[in-house]
């Protein structure tokens, strides 16, 4: 079981980490949006 | 004094791509002529245009204020490691792309794990139910998040 939430927490870990780099990245590219 | 490229999108649908001078200490950019007075042409028919300037592979909104061009040069961090932190920390769309990809692997082993860890068990008990919906959820999870990461404009 141990084996099963190492696994959980670390994938959920990975997808987080990537939503939140996804979320700064479109928000840099908003920020620099054309014509503002 | 530095060349780049710019882009000038009007709202009807021309684009107007150029090679302007700019000088990143002030952020001063240099049109020349040809493009000045297409820009010019182009305001008595069209609204006012998304006007960037491509640089160190970031667009810039160029400022339009009393007949001069002027960009504002983001400061990038000096440190190695600062810059490697702050390109994964802030990835560009390329970047976002490629985490996108690298996510849907990670789904697809996830997904193919819960199929092999479900057929390796000799019974389907409570703990290999648990272990294989845990990572067939975890590949639905990473394929969103690759999903979001991959999307368009």
């Amino acid at each position: 079981m141990g084996a099963t939430i190492f696994t959980l927490v670390l994938g959920v870990s990975i997808a987080a980490f990537f939503l939140w780099t996804n979320h700064n990245g479109e928000k840099r590219d908003r920020e620099r949006d054309w014509g503002k | 004094m530095k060349l780049a490229k710019v882009k000038v999108e009007y709202t009807g649908g021309t684009t107007i791509t150029e090679r302007v001078s700019l000088d990143p200490a002030t952020g001063q950019v240099t049109l020349p002529p040809r493009l000045l007075a297409l820009l010019k042409a182009m305001d008595e028919t069209e609204c006012s245009p998304a006007f960037g300037l491509e640089y160190g592979g970031m667009v810039l909104p160029v400022a339009v204020s009393e007949g001069t061009y002027k960009v504002s040069i983001p400061t990038e961090p000096e440190s190695g490691i600062g810059h490697i932190l702050n390109a994964i920390v802030y990835p560009s769309k390329d970047q976002r792309q490629q985490n996108g990809r690298y996510l849907h692997t990670l789904s697809a082993a996830s997904i193919g794990g819960a199929v092999g860890y479900a057929h390796a068990a000799p019974t389907l008990d409570f703990q290999t139910l648990v272990g294989a919906v845990g990572l067939a959820g975890l590949g639905v999870l990473l394929w969103y998040v690759g999903f979001r990461a991959m999307k368009g404009e």
